[in-house]
């Protein structure tokens, strides 16, 4: 995989992203919300990090899709929790390839940032340790 | 459309490039000449190249075998802990684990080796103020696992991003919990 085709990934989830915390920040409230809203915050920054390092690289961002089917409905203040933890794994996972594709020191430090900032916030969204955050 | 773009678009763009690339790689290639190609390890008995063992990037070597060191050191840590403090097991057991599937994952690089450890720290004589020291320890290894990653590119970098970002995790639950889920 080269560096922008990691890039692109990565910006494709972070649309992802934004579009399943704001679906799950329906169903939450109090502490929760206000997390969810912080976690919102930060993936509209990565959002536009990533197109920025694209759109510097030449290359034109890929488009967020009008909506994504939830790989299970969100009723409640759990099943909210759980989406935004799957979403975190699966954002450690693009940031995990794009530390290894990465060219650009600057690329690869957000990357790295990002892997460790995504596997923390899947502990603080229930999740348990993992051996090796991002791997595939 | 799923909500799973990652892997969507991974495989696409690795079935729409890879072979375009691995042609392109391969045409540049000329391993028939003399010279040419990645030397392999020199055996040290008979000074003559062993073939088909490439060698690894000293610097590599170097910052994984730092790596190596510290996730040693952080295992011990997690044993004084253990051995002190019986009814902590359990909560560190996890921790133990990974740290031994690091190490492992570290050692499967050519020429990686576990320098002797330093001198831990005493361990504190209550078990709460141990779990502290031992979180403090691991958000110090992840920093520096982190620093080190940075430096590197490729498989090496991951491998220590992925450690980093392991650490930070484990640091989270060795303190009170601040999961949300939870709340």
């Amino acid at each position: 995989m080269s560096e922008i085709e990691a890039l692109q990934a990565a910006l494709a989830g972070e649309h992802a992203a934004l579009y399943g915390v704001g679906v799950a920040g329906g169903k939450l409230s109090g502490a929760k919300f206000r997390s969810a809203t912080e976690t919102f915050d930060r993936h509209r920054d990565n959002r536009d990090k990533l197109s920025g390092l694209i759109t510097a690289a030449g290359e034109t961002p890929v488009a967020a899709e009008p909506a994504y089917d939830l790989p299970q409905p969100v009723t409640n203040a759990v099943s909210a929790s759980a989406l935004i933890l799957g979403i975190e794994r699966r954002l450690a996972a693009a940031y995990g390839d794009l530390v290894e594709a990465a060219e650009q020191p600057a690329v690869r430090q957000f990357a790295i940032d990002e892997l460790i900032a995504t596997a923390s916030a899947q502990v603080v969204w229930g999740g348990a340790p993992v051996a090796l955050p991002g791997a595939v | 459309m799923q909500i799973e773009p990652l892997r969507l678009s991974r495989r696409v763009a690795l079935q729409s490039t890879g072979l375009a690339v691995g042609v392109f790689v391969l045409a540049g290639c000329k391993d028939d000449q003399a010279g040419s190609g990645t030397p392999g390890v020199v055996d040290p008995e008979y000074g003559k190249t062993l073939p088909g063992a490439p060698t690894v990037d000293p610097a590599i070597v170097a910052a994984l075998s730092s790596a190596a060191g510290l996730v040693s050191s952080l295992t011990a840590q997690y044993t004084l802990v253990g051995t002190k403090f019986p009814a902590l097991k359990p909560k560190l057991a996890a921790a133990v684990k990974f740290h031994a599937g690091h190490l492992a994952k570290l050692q499967e690089t050519t020429g990686v080796t576990v320098p002797k450890a330093a001198k831990l720290p005493a361990v504190p004589a209550q078990s709460a103020a141990a779990l502290a020291l031992l979180a403090k320890q691991e958000k110090a290894a992840s920093i520096a696992h982190a620093a080190a990653a940075a430096k590197l590119s490729g498989s090496a970098a991951r491998l220590l991003a992925m450690i980093a970002a392991s650490e930070v995790q484990l640091g989270a639950t060795l303190l009170p919990t601040k999961k949300v889920a939870a709340s």
